[in-house]
């Protein structure tokens, strides 16, 4: 099929961007070791994305989603979207 | 007998790959908490290195091999201790007022006097009270009178002690 090669590529490039945030979550917490880091990076990747690839997907997503401030500009835009309507 | 060798190795063939999978997530669960632990601990003891190598092989200890216990006394701190207002709300006013229906607690006070001044308008109405009746009343009235003087006794040592 013409568009699923196209997935492959986008889906090598999720895995590659979720090893990436984890090697950095490691890093932004552990940067007194530099063998911790990569010690706890590689247990990260090896769990989270190469044997459990959805699990780490979904906590990546939901980190995101938590830790970004996304949540709350859905309170900025609930009163545009939500508008009372006038009589 | 065959059958059931069957539905326990399905059983096995299904569940054994989830166990593995949960205590692989579960470890890596460990894992984050013990940097989460890591990276706090660093910030507080940088200036004394021996006390954070003590405190990090203690946190490594009881996350490692302590987890569950651990959870579970910080659900009781969570519950207890940061919670305990609402717990103790819930059980004065919610519980306490419940259970007093059936006499327990202060609600068996309350019940005694019903039953007291329920007797004493009888008495006043003229009827005869029974003999259950008349062994209450006496065993109430006689408590009072208990309670009264004592609270009297310990009033009158209280004032004296002000004097002296």
């Amino acid at each position: 099929m013409f568009f699923l090669e196209e997935l492959q590529w986008v889906w090598w490039i999720i895995i590659f961007l979720m090893a990436y945030y984890y090697y950095n979550w490691a890093q932004e917490h552990l940067a007194f070791s530099p063998i911790l880091t990569l010690v706890v990076a590689a247990i990260l990747i090896y769990y989270l994305v190469i044997v459990y690839p959805w699990a780490g997907l979904l906590g990546w997503v939901i980190s995101i989603l938590m830790f970004s401030g996304l949540l709350f500009m859905g309170a900025v835009f609930a009163p545009f979207l939500f508008r009372a309507k006038p009589k | 007998m065959l059958f059931y060798e069957s539905a326990f190795a399905l059983i096995e063939l299904t569940a054994l790959p989830l166990f593995q999978v949960t205590s692989d997530l579960w470890f890596v669960v460990r894992i984050l908490v013990f940097s989460y632990l890591l990276f706090h601990m660093y910030l507080m003891f940088r200036d004394n290195q021996i006390i954070f190598g003590m405190a990090v092989i203690i946190a490594g200890y009881f996350i490692f091999v302590h987890a569950v216990s651990v959870t579970i006394l910080m659900l009781c701190f969570f519950l207890f201790v940061v919670f305990g207002n609402q717990l103790q709300m819930l059980v004065m006013f919610g519980l306490e007022p419940l259970l007093g229906v059936f006499g327990v607690g202060s609600g068996r006070y309350h019940l005694e006097q019903n039953e007291f001044m329920r007797l004493e308008q009888k008495v006043a109405g003229g009827e005869a009270l029974s003999e259950a009746e008349m062994g209450f009343m006496q065993q109430y009235s006689a408590r009072q009178q208990k309670a009264q003087t004592m609270t009297g006794q310990s009033q009158e040592e209280l004032m004296r002690r002000r004097m002296v």
